[in-house]
C-alpha cells in the first residue's frame, strides 16, 4: 500500500495503459461507404474543425472524422496577443456510432494528468424526427427525403437517402431510416454540406477509433470534470493575485449545463 | 353527439398499429442491421421505420393512419423487399427473403463550398470561380473576389499584399513568385489558400507575431502523379511571325517534388514579371525582417532609365516582347525533420514600343508645350540559384535553417528620342543604360525554444552586390551647358558600385500574463563604395573628362550597434505595443584616397501602436513612428552623377539622421466566410525623401534644382468595400482614395516653393463569379489630377476614365470563348486622345478525351493605332500616348498529360 502511495505515478500510468485499447464492440468494422462533407460552424468552441470531414459506415456502425482539423496541438496568437491553443489529433476527432447498442464514443479532451485525449462514451438521443411529406431532392441518384429534428440544442434540417440504409450522419447526428447526406441548423450557426459519396467494397478505413485514453466517464461527466478544472485554475490564479476570466465558447452542442 | 365526437378523437389521432418480422437472406439467414420503412399509399408518406436486430428481427410502429401501407426492407447488397397491404387487412408480422446482389461501386460528387475560412487561412475551390478559360495562375487569381494583380504580377488580397506564393506549403519560387503564378497552369491546382500571420519557422509561431501574408496552392488530386503537365505550342502572324512554347513538368507524387517550367514567346507574354523591387525597403522591408530569405541589401542603382509606358493597359497591347524562361526547382525531404528546397533559374524579357509625351507646362509667363517622340528598347537578363535548408527534429525545440542565393542580372535600357520645343528645331536624343548586377546572399537561423514558452533566437545574414553600369547618352545641350565646342554631345559615365553587410542578431521572447516582450540587438557591418567618371566624347571618339566634380571615388564604412526592445500588452479585446529602436552607427566616409571623417550618429526611433477588436470582424487600428533614415552611399557621394541624359545629382556628404515620422489610423471589416469587406485608412507622411542636389540640363527649362532635405508632406484617406453575393453568385466592389502631397521645390533656380498636388481616384467592380455559361466582369475607374504651384491660381488638371469589360462565353460544354474590352477616355487630354480602345479575343476547343485544346487568340482587334492617358502636376499637364501593338492572332494546341 505504501509502495502505491510513494509510486501513484506509476499507477496512473498502468490505469491508462490498460485503459488504451481499440473499440471493437461489434467485430464488424469494414467500411463500405464513405460520405465526405464540408462542416462549417460559426460556434468558435468548433470553428478549428471546419473542413472537409468524413464519414465511413457500413450498416452497424460508423465513424465520422474531420479530415481538417488540426493533426497537433497548435499554438497561435491573435493580433490582440491573446494567446491561445487548438488540440489537434491525428485521428481528425473521430466520433464512432454503434447503430444497434445505440452507443456513441468520441475523442476529445482529457482531464489532467493525461497529456492523450480522451475517448468518452456518449448516448445516442434518439431525435424525434418529423419527416416532412413530399419534399425530395437528388443526390446522384439517391432521391433523398427531408426531416427536421432536434439535438441538443438545435433544430436541424437535414436530407437523407432510404436507398442507403444507414440510420447515421454527420457528427453525432442519424436515427433515420437512411443515412444523411447533407444537413444545417436553423440557425445558421452548423452546416454538413454534401460533398461526395463512394460506396465500395474496397474502402479502406477501419471504423474504428484507434488511440486515446477511456476514462470512466460520459461526455457530460467530462464536460462538467473540465468546467471544474477551469475553475480551479481560475482559482489558482487568483490566488496568486492574477485576475481571469473564464468564457466558454459556442460548441455545435448545446448543453443546458452550459 | 358531441360527445361522440369527443370521444372519437382520441382514437383517430392516436391511431397506430405495431408490426413485426424478420429479415432474412434467401437462404433464411437473418440480416442484422436492416432498414424497414413503411409508406402510406398514395401520398408515400413515412409513416413508421426501424432497424433489425443481430437475428434480423424488426418491428416497427405505424403512426399514421391511411388507406394502404408498403413496406420496405433494405441492406447493402440485397435487393430491396416490398411489401403492401390494405391498412385494413395489415397483418401484425410479415418477413422479408432478401435476395442479394453484388454491391455496385458508386461515386457522386457534390459540389464544393466556394469560400472556406479556417483561423488565418482563406480557401477558395477553384472550380467555383474559374470557367476552365485560365491560362495561368495569375488569370485565375484575378477572378477571385477580394483579390487583386498589379501589371507586374505582384497580388494583393483585400488591401494587403501577398509577399510570397507557395506549393503545397513549400516556398520554391522566393520573392520572384511571378515566375509561378504566370507559367503553371491554373488547371493544376484545386485550391487556392490565402495565409495571413504567415510564419514559416513553427517553433515561432504564437510567439513572434507576423504580419506576412503569403498564397497556398493545392495541387488537384488529380494531377499528382509521377509525371504531369501539359504542353503548348502556337503560331501565328502579326507585323511580324508570332510563336509560342510552353510547358509545366511537375513530378508530385513522391515525397521531393520536382517542377520544371518553360516558356519562350514573342506573342505578349512576360514569363518573369521582375518583382524584385519588393526588396527596395518601406513598409515590406520590416516585413521581410522576419524571413529567413530576407536580403539586408535591397537593390540600388544609380542609374534611372525611363520606364516604359503601359497606358494602364496589359502590356501586351502596348509593347512587343521576346521572352524565354526556364526554371528548375526541387524538394528534398529527408528523415528526421530535414527539408532541402533547390531552385534555379535563367530568363530573359526584350520589350521594345513607340511612345511619346506632350507636356504642357503653366508656369504663368513661362507656359509653353514640349513634344517628345521616342523608341525604348527595354532588355533584362537574369539567373539565379537558391536552396533553402530546414531542420527541424520531431519533437525538438530546436531548429536550425541556411539559405543560400546567387544571383546575376543584366539590363540595357535604350531610348531614341525626337524632341520638339519652343526656341529650338526638333532634334534627336539617344540614350542607353547598361548595367549588370552581382548578388550573394547567405543566412543562418538558429531557434530555441524552452518550456516556459520562451524562445531565443540567433541569425546571421551575409550579403554582397556588385553593380556594374554604363550610361552613354547623345543630347545636343551638353555643349552649351558645359560650354565646350558643340561637338561633344556625347556622354559616357561608367560607374562600379559595391556593397557588402554582415548582420549578427540574438532575439529573446517571452510572455507572461497579459504581457509580451521581445528584445532584439545585434550588430551590423556595412561597406560601401561607389566609383564613377563621367566624359564627353565627339563623334570621332574625341575624349574629355568633365573634371574632379563629375568623377566620384566614395567609400562608407559604418557599424550599427542596436537594441530594440518592444512591449505589449492586452486585455479582452484591446492591445496596446510600443517599441524603442536605439542605434549608434559611428560611420566614416572617405573621398578618394584622403583618410575619412569619421560621424557618430546616435538615433531612437519610437512606435507605438494601440489596436481595438470592434465584434467579431472589425478592426481599428491606431499607429505612430519616427524613423531617423541614414542617407546610403548613393545619396552621399559628394560628385555629379548622371542618373539619366539629362540628370544630374549630387549627394549631401552630411551622416546625419533624417528624421520621419508618419501616422496611420484605420478600421477594417473583414468577413471572409461572406467574403464582404470595407476599410479607411487615414494616413500622414513627414519626410525629408532624399538629400542632395539634382539639376535638369535643359537650357529653356530648369525644371528642378533642388536642394534638399526639403520639406515633404503627404495625406491619404482611402477607402473600399467589396462584397460577394453568394446565392447570386456575383460580386461588387467600390473604392475611393484621395492623396495630398505637398512639397518645397526650387523651380528655375528661383526660391523654393509650395508644390501641391491632390489626386482623387474612384473605382467600382462588378461581376459575376465564373462558373456559369456566361459570366462577366466590369471595372471602372476614374483618376482626377489636381496640381498647384505656390500661389497660382491656375491649376493643372487632368481626369482620366478607365474601363474593363471581360466577358466569357461558354456556347458548349467543350467550346469557350473570351473577349476583353479595355477604355481609355482622358477628357481634357487633347481632341487626338479622347478616347480609345483595346480589345483581344481568344477561344478553347476542348477534346476532354484527348485532354488537349485548341486555342485561337487575337490581339488588338479594333486595330487601334494609340492609347493614351493624362497626368497632371504642380508644372504641367502631361499627355502620354504610346503605340498600339500591330493586330496579330495566334493558334496553337495545348496538351496535358
Amino acid at each position: 500500500m505504501a509502495r502505491f502511495q510513494t509510486y501513484p505515478f506509476h499507477l496512473l500510468f498502468l490505469l491508462v495503459l490498460a485503459s488504451t485499447v481499440q473499440l471493437n464492440a461489434q467485430q464488424d468494422t469494414t467500411a463500405i461507404g464513405k460520405v465526405l462533407y464540408f462542416q462549417t460552424t460559426s460556434a468558435g468552441g468548433d470553428a478549428h474543425k471546419n473542413g472537409v470531414t468524413a464519414l465511413y459506415f457500413n450498416a452497424g456502425r460508423s465513424l465520422y472524422v474531420h479530415l481538417g482539423a488540426p493533426k497537433s496541438d497548435t499554438s497561435f496568437s491573435t493580433p490582440e496577443f491573446i494567446s491561445a491553443t487548438v488540440h489537434g489529433d491525428v485521428e481528425g476527432f473521430p466520433i464512432l456510432k454503434l447503430h444497434a447498442a445505440q452507443k456513441m464514443y468520441c475523442k476529445g479532451w482529457c482531464p489532467p494528468p493525461s497529456k492523450e485525449l480522451c475517448v468518452v462514451t456518449d448516448t445516442m438521443d434518439p431525435i424525434d424526427w418529423l419527416i416532412v411529406p413530399n419534399e425530395h431532392k437528388r443526390f446522384g441518384q439517391y432521391n433523398c427525403r427531408r426531416a427536421t429534428g432536434r439535438y441538443r440544442g438545435r433544430t436541424y434540417d437535414v436530407w437523407y437517402a432510404e436507398d442507403l440504409p444507414v440510420p447515421s450522419g454527420p457528427f453525432k447526428l442519424g436515427g433515420l431510416p437512411g443515412l444523411i447526406l447533407e444537413a444545417q441548423s436553423t440557425d445558421g450557426v452548423v452546416k454538413f454540406e454534401f460533398m461526395e459519396l463512394t460506396l465500395s467494397p474496397s474502402i479502406a478505413q477501419a471504423i474504428n477509433i484507434r488511440s486515446g485514453v477511456i476514462p470512466d466517464l460520459s461526455l457530460q461527466e467530462v464536460n462538467q470534470t473540465r468546467q471544474a478544472f477551469l475553475k480551479r485554475q481560475i482559482e489558482f490564479a487568483k490566488s496568486k493575485g492574477v485576475e481571469m476570466t473564464l468564457t466558454i465558447q459556442e460548441t455545435i452542442e448545446v448543453f443546458s449545463e452550459n | 353527439m358531441v360527445w361522440f365526437f369527443l370521444a372519437m378523437l382520441p382514437v383517430s389521432t392516436a391511431w397506430s398499429q405495431e408490426i413485426s418480422g424478420f429479415v432474412r437472406d434467401s437462404v433464411g439467414q437473418p440480416i442484422a442491421f436492416a432498414s424497414v420503412v413503411a409508406n402510406s399509399c398514395p401520398d408515400d408518406r413515412v409513416i413508421g421505420f426501424g432497424q433489425s436486430d443481430a437475428l434480423g428481427k424488426y418491428r416497427i410502429l405505424l403512426k399514421s393512419p391511411c388507406d394502404s401501407v408498403t413496406i420496405t426492407a433494405r441492406f447493402f447488397g440485397y435487393r430491396p423487399g416490398r411489401f403492401s397491404a390494405l391498412s385494413t387487412s395489415l397483418p401484425l408480422s410479415h418477413d422479408f427473403a432478401l435476395a442479394s446482389e453484388a454491391l455496385q461501386t458508386v461515386v457522386i460528387k457534390g459540389k464544393s463550398p466556394p469560400v472556406v475560412v479556417r483561423g488565418d487561412t482563406t480557401e477558395y475551390n477553384v472550380s467555383s470561380f474559374a470557367d476552365s478559360t485560365e491560362r495561368s495562375v495569375e488569370d485565375l487569381i484575378r477572378k477571385l473576389p477580394g483579390f487583386s494583380v498589379n501589371e507586374n504580377g505582384v497580388i494583393q488580397y483585400n488591401g494587403k499584399m501577398v509577399e510570397r506564393v507557395l506549393i503545397e506549403g513549400d516556398d520554391v519560387f522566393g520573392e520572384n513568385y511571378t515566375m509561378g503564378t504566370r507559367n503553371i497552369r491554373a488547371d493544376m491546382f484545386s485550391k487556392v489558400q490565402v495565409v495571413d500571420r504567415f510564419q514559416d519557422n513553427p517553433l515561432m509561431q504564437g510567439i513572434r507575431e507576423s504580419d506576412r501574408m503569403v498564397l497556398n496552392l493545392k495541387i488537384n488530386p488529380d494531377r499528382k502523379r509521377a509525371l504531369s503537365g501539359n504542353v503548348e505550342l502556337g503560331s501565328g502572324a502579326g507585323d511580324e511571325w508570332k510563336a509560342l512554347a510552353r510547358t509545366n513538368v511537375f513530378s508530385i507524387s513522391r515525397k521531393d517534388k520536382m517542377y520544371l517550367i518553360g516558356n519562350a514567346n514573342n506573342s505578349g507574354g512576360d514569363p518573369l514579371g521582375w518583382t524584385e523591387y519588393q526588396a527596395e525597403g518601406g513598409a515590406m522591408a520590416v516585413v521581410r525582417q522576419q524571413s529567413l530569405q530576407s536580403n539586408p541589401l535591397p537593390r540600388q542603382s544609380l542609374l534611372r532609365p525611363n520606364s516604359l509606358e503601359d497606358a494602364e493597359l496589359p502590356w501586351v497591347h502596348t509593347q512587343n516582347n521576346r521572352s524565354g524562361l526556364l526554371y528548375l526547382g526541387v524538394v528534398l525531404p529527408a528523415k528526421n525533420g530535414t527539408k532541402t528546397t533547390l531552385s534555379g533559374w535563367a530568363g530573359q524579357t526584350k520589350l521594345d514600343q513607340s511612345a511619346g509625351n506632350a507636356q504642357q507646362y503653366l508656369l504663368g509667363a513661362d507656359a509653353f508645350e514640349l513634344l517628345e517622340n521616342k523608341n525604348a528598347l527595354n532588355s533584362k537578363t537574369g539567373y539565379a540559384v537558391q536552396a533553402e535548408s530546414s531542420l527541424f527534429p520531431k519533437d525538438s525545440k530546436q531548429a536550425l535553417r541556411s539559405f543560400l542565393k546567387l544571383s546575376r542580372k543584366t539590363t540595357l535600357a535604350q531610348t531614341d528620342l525626337l524632341r520638339s520645343q519652343p526656341n529650338a528645331d526638333p532634334f534627336r536624343i539617344g540614350e542607353s543604360a547598361h548595367e549588370t548586377t552581382d548578388d550573394g546572399f547567405l543566412s543562418f537561423e538558429y531557434t530555441y525554444k524552452n518550456k516556459s514558452n520562451q524562445v531565443l533566437q540567433l541569425v546571421s545574414k551575409t550579403a554582397f552586390q556588385q553593380n556594374k553600369n554604363n550610361l552613354n547618352s547623345a543630347y545636343a545641350w551638353y555643349a552649351s551647358y558645359f560650354q565646350v565646342d558643340t561637338s561633344y554631345r556625347f556622354l559616357q559615365q561608367p560607374t562600379d558600385q559595391l556593397r557588402a553587410q554582415q548582420l549578427l542578431m540574438g532575439s529573446w521572447l517571452g510572455s507572461r500574463k497579459a504581457l509580451k516582450w521581445s528584445v532584439d540587438a545585434g550588430s551590423s557591418w556595412y561597406q560601401a563604395s561607389i566609383r564613377h567618371k563621367a566624359a564627353l566624347l565627339t563623334e570621332q571618339g574625341e575624349n574629355l573628362p568633365l573634371g574632379p566634380q563629375y568623377a566620384n571615388d566614395f567609400r562608407l564604412s559604418t557599424l550599427r550597434f542596436f537594441v530594440l526592445p518592444a512591449l505589449s500588452w492586452s486585455h479582452k479585446a484591446a492591445s496596446f505595443k510600443t517599441s524603442a529602436g536605439l542605434s549608434w552607427r559611428p560611420a566614416r566616409l572617405t573621398v578618394g584616397t584622403a583618410v575619412g571623417n569619421r560621424v557618430d550618429v546616435l538615433a531612437i526611433e519610437p512606435r507605438v501602436e494601440y489596436r481595438q477588436s470592434i465584434g467579431p470582424n472589425g478592426t481599428l487600428v491606431a499607429h505612430a513612428e519616427l524613423k531617423q533614415q541614414m542617407p546610403d552611399v548613393l545619396a552621399l557621394a559628394p560628385a555629379y552623377a548622371f542618373t539619366g541624359y539629362q540628370t544630374i545629382s549630387s549627394g549631401l556628404p552630411i551622416w546625419v539622421g533624417q528624421p520621419s515620422y508618419f501616422a496611420v489610423v484605420s478600421y477594417q471589416y473583414l468577413n471572409r466566410v461572406q467574403q464582404s469587406s470595407w476599410q479607411i485608412i487615414v494616413n500622414h507622411t513627414n519626410n525629408p525623401k532624399r538629400f542632395g542636389t539634382r539639376t535638369q540640363i535643359d537650357p529653356f527649362l530648369t525644371v528642378n534644382e533642388t536642394i534638399w532635405p526639403l520639406q515633404y508632406q503627404s495625406y491619404s484617406v482611402n477607402s473600399h468595400a467589396e462584397h460577394y453575393f453568394s446565392p447570386l453568385r456575383t460580386r461588387l466592389k467600390a473604392g475611393l482614395g484621395w492623396t495630398r502631397t505637398a512639397q518645397a521645390s526650387a523651380v528655375n533656380n528661383d526660391e523654393p516653393v509650395r508644390l501641391l498636388q491632390n489626386t482623387t481616384t474612384a473605382q467600382i467592380e462588378g461581376g459575376t463569379a465564373f462558373d456559369g455559361w456566361i459570366n462577366f466582369l466590369l471595372t471602372n475607374q476614374l483618376m482626377l489630377n489636381v496640381g498647384r504651384f505656390g500661389n497660382e491660381k491656375q491649376a493643372p488638371q487632368a481626369l482620366m476614365l478607365f474601363s474593363q469589360l471581360q466577358c466569357n462565353i461558354k456556347p458548349a460544354k467543350t467550346l469557350d470563348l473570351k473577349i476583353f474590352v479595355y477604355r481609355l477616355s482622358n477628357p481634357n487630354g487633347g481632341e487626338q486622345y479622347k478616347a480609345s480602345y483595346a480589345s483581344d479575343a481568344a477561344a478553347y476547343w476542348r477534346w476532354p478525351k484527348q485532354r488537349a485544346t485548341l486555342f485561337l487568340s487575337a490581339v488588338n482587334l479594333l486595330n487601334a493605332d494609340r492609347y493614351a492617358r493624362v497626368f497632371a502636376d504642380a508644372l504641367s499637364e502631361q499627355t502620354t500616348f504610346v503605340r498600339a501593338v500591330r493586330p496579330f492572332f495566334l493558334i496553337g494546341l495545348d496538351k496535358s498529360f
